[in-house]
């Protein structure tokens, strides 16, 4: 991609998702340093809650919405091989988007949406959280639009050709966050800004959660997308291999974004307002959407395996040190596998009912959530980030090295922070807490696990902030020779000609999904227009 | 005789639930006439709360005149409006009992109630006078005590000793002596208009001298 005014509207929405990023991770040092109450000094419940919102809330919806945005534009452009359709109209998502979370941002900080990430009512926030985080979605739909009539257009252009990889695993990522975000955005709209603004008087939170749930979980997946997306396209590549099988890496997209929709009652296994077999269907279904990351698993260690022989491993396991470990973007993929391996089991644990009711509210949610998010998800992000940066800034990376560095302290940091978090929950610690007082046995037997998570936190902020130096060096530094390397897209072992169009386009899919959303979540919605349920009145926080 | 006694055992229950610790019930139309109290009409109306409440609302600390104690009287400055109009409701109603103010309450309307509610909240609190802080209290408000059960203060009454939605009372700045015989009073159980004993519960659980700390702590609280 050499045209300059796609690249700064790319590198645009990578700057602010990063910036977002290594803010979010000074919180999380806070918040960790707060939570194991050895340093009296920090204490402050107010002061613990404004952090933990704001960093939930940059985290999972200001670094991933900004950055697969950026992400898509570059990949429609760089893999279709054409301009984007109507970059004014990226430009202005890009600002109501950034607009949405300033204007979030002012209610978090100054403590009048300490909510946390998720919208459960009836805690509620000041309405320009709400509001600033509709404007932050509406963007992002702008960004779904510019996705999908480019996808479209392309398919127009070459009537019967299989459109790339790339860029159908990105119109795949805009038509689930289509479907995904509509239940928040029913949420907040009818719900929780009338609510806030004080327009109605109560609000049914059974309601809420059920409609939060709709978009809890598949949104997950428009997080793990673009790493998904680096696994296929980038990585055989990297490796000095090839893609082990396109037509799977789109089956797998498919049924990852067909199945990641009706599911997300597997959150709501504890509350009463759903009835079991409602949750017996969802956690099913949440079993099903564990195959696309299995063939994941499957087809991306096989292209691993390929380009581990092509130089010249030999035996069972010797094809894995012939991988070259120095590359940025094939170490990612490693320590993102293994820390796949981890966070399924846990997210297995959490599909399953009664081991669900276990762990339930307990420190394991944000352990397994931080491992498989913070963990598998970004540290691809950050790999795409060095593969990226010199391609959009014409500059060769800064220091390999410490890419490579700060590649493993993320790794690193994360292991040390999340396997204390999740034995902590195993120990019975709650969720969502800011202090642990009540100074008996059991909670001493916390603190061990407490200090290892701020050595965690602090291995990760270093990290953090060392990626920001390394891009920020990349661009600004002045180079010795201009980088005039090309995006290398994977190639297939066996060439894709043509493809059914179920495996080359969404009409199908879309209506699959459609009636999948009406069994799943049509009656248990409309059970609360039919019941005479009691809405409730606010309260503090 | 059997039968009789087995009635009697069996109704025990109806006799201990007789009466609700308050009538006054959070009901959508309770909280929008709280919240559209009218501060002008209140203030017009806490003109004769003045002698004893204060100008400010700042209330007054127990005095003795002549070998006489004159209990103290609550600061209403910057107290949660739901809070001050549910107190009003009950003593009207008969929960709460105090000489003084069930005869004043029961001639106010429920629309007086929360127009005086809304003044007192728009007052800013006063700051009491300085004494000490015992550390007992700030472990009490911060970290309560694991082995009597007894969660922090803070909680409930917030960080800022502020109060939160509905009813739990801001403390900050509350008179020293009126916060102590308030609390004396739930732990004898004289005071009763807490719903589900919450506060019955805890203060029973403190000692004198600690409540005298935590009342202390509070009123200095801004």
């Amino acid at each position: 991609m050499n045209n300059a005014a796609e690249q700064k509207l790319v590198l645009s929405h990578l700057w602010v998702a990063f910036i977002a990023f290594v803010v979010a991770c000074l919180l999380g040092e806070y918040q960790v340093l707060e939570r194991s109450g050895l340093f009296p000094a920090l204490d402050s419940t107010r002061v613990y809650f404004a952090s933990v919102s704001t960093h939930g809330v940059l985290m999972a919806f200001v670094l991933t919405t900004f950055f697969i945005m950026g992400f898509g534009y570059y990949v429609a452009v760089s893999s279709l091989k054409q301009p984007l359709w109507n970059l004014p109209l990226a430009w202005i998502s890009f600002w109501i988007a950034l607009v949405g979370t300033v204007l979030a941002a002012i209610p978090l900080l100054t403590g009048n949406a300490s909510v946390l990430y998720t919208f459960y009512p009836p805690i509620v926030a000041h309405a320009a959280f709400y509001i600033g985080a509709t404007l932050l979605v509406v963007g992002s739909w702008l960004w779904c639009v510019i996705m999908l009539v480019t996808f479209g257009q392309w398919k127009k252009a070459h009537p019967g050709a299989p459109v790339p990889l790339a860029m159908f695993a990105t119109a795949a990522n805009a038509l689930l966050w289509l479907w995904t975000s509509a239940g928040v955005a029913l949420e907040v709209l009818f719900q929780l800004i009338p609510f806030s603004l004080g327009w109605i008087d109560t609000i049914d939170p059974g309601l809420a959660r059920t409609l939060f749930a709709w978009t809890l979980h598949p949104i997950v997946y428009f997080w793990l997308i673009p790493t998904y997306i680096a696994f296929y396209v980038f990585v055989p590549k990297q490796a000095g291999g090839y893609l082990f099988s396109d037509e799977m890496a789109r089956v797998a997209f498919i049924v990852l974004v067909v199945f990641a929709l009706p599911i997300g009652f597997h959150h709501l296994y504890m509350d009463p307002e759903q009835g079991q077999g409602w949750k017996l269907l969802h956690g099913i279904g949440t079993f099903v959407v564990a195959l696309p990351t299995l063939v994941t698993g499957f087809t991306v260690i096989a292209s691993l395996e390929i380009a581990g022989r092509l130089r010249g491993g030999k035996g069972l396991f010797g094809w894995i040190l012939a991988l070259p470990w120095t590359n940025p973007m094939v170490l990612a993929v490693i320590l993102s596998l293994l820390m796949l391996i981890f966070g399924g089991f846990g997210g297995i644990v959490n599909a399953s009912y009664a081991m669900n009711a276990m762990v339930h509210n307990t420190a394991w949610v944000p352990g397994h959530f931080h491992l498989i998010f913070g963990g598998t998800t970004i540290i691809m992000y950050i790999a795409i980030a060095y593969y990226l940066w010199p391609l959009l800034v014409g500059k060769p990376l800064f220091s390999k090295n410490l890419a490579l560095m700060q590649l493993w302290t993320w790794f690193i940091g994360m292991s040390i922070l999340t396997t204390p978090w999740h034995v902590l929950g195993l120990l019975g610690q709650p969720r969502r807490i800011s202090t642990v007082v009540y100074n008996n046995l059991l909670t001493l037997a916390w603190q061990p696990y407490e200090f290892m998570m701020i050595l965690g936190g602090l291995v990760l902020l270093g990290s953090a902030c060392l990626l920001i130096y390394i891009l920020a060096k990349t661009q600004l530094a002045p180079a010795a020779e201009a980088f005039t390397g090309e995006i290398e897209y994977a190639t297939p072992i066996h060439a894709v000609s043509t493809l059914p169009e179920y495996l080359n386009g969404f009409k199908v899919w879309n209506k699959v999904i459609a009636v999948l959303m009406a069994i799943s979540f049509g009656f248990p919605i409309l059970q609360f227009f039919f019941m005479d349920t009691f809405g409730s009145s606010a309260w503090g926080y | 005789m059997k039968r009789l006694l087995l009635l009697l055992a069996l109704s025990t229950p109806l006799l201990a639930n007789a009466q609700p610790a308050s009538q006054i019930a959070w009901t959508p139309a309770m909280l929008n006439l709280v919240k559209k109290g009218n501060a002008e009409k209140g203030k017009q109306l806490a003109e004769s709360c003045k002698s004893c409440h204060g100008d400010q609302g700042q209330g007054l600390k127990a005095e003795t005149q002549d070998g006489e104690t004159i209990p103290a009287v609550p600061a209403l400055a910057g107290q949660l409006a739901t809070y001050t109009f549910k107190q009003l409701r009950d003593y009207a109603n008969g929960d709460r009992s105090n000489e003084t103010m069930n005869g004043i309450a029961k001639n106010l309307s429920e629309q007086d109630a929360s127009d005086l509610a809304a003044w007192f909240g728009s007052l800013p609190r006063t700051v009491g006078a300085t004494a000490p802080i015992k550390a007992r209290a700030e472990k009490m408000v911060a970290l309560g005590d694991g082995k009597r059960i007894l969660p922090p203060c803070f909680t409930c009454h917030g960080s800022n000793g502020q109060g939160e939605k509905m009813d739990i009372p801001a403390l900050a700045g509350q008179q020293a002596d009126y916060f102590a015989s308030t609390l004396l009073a739930y732990k004898k159980a004289e005071r009763h208009n807490d719903i589900y004993s919450r506060m019955r519960l805890i203060a029973q659980q403190l000692s004198e001298e600690e409540i005298k700390e935590l009342a202390v702590y509070y009123q200095q609280l801004k």
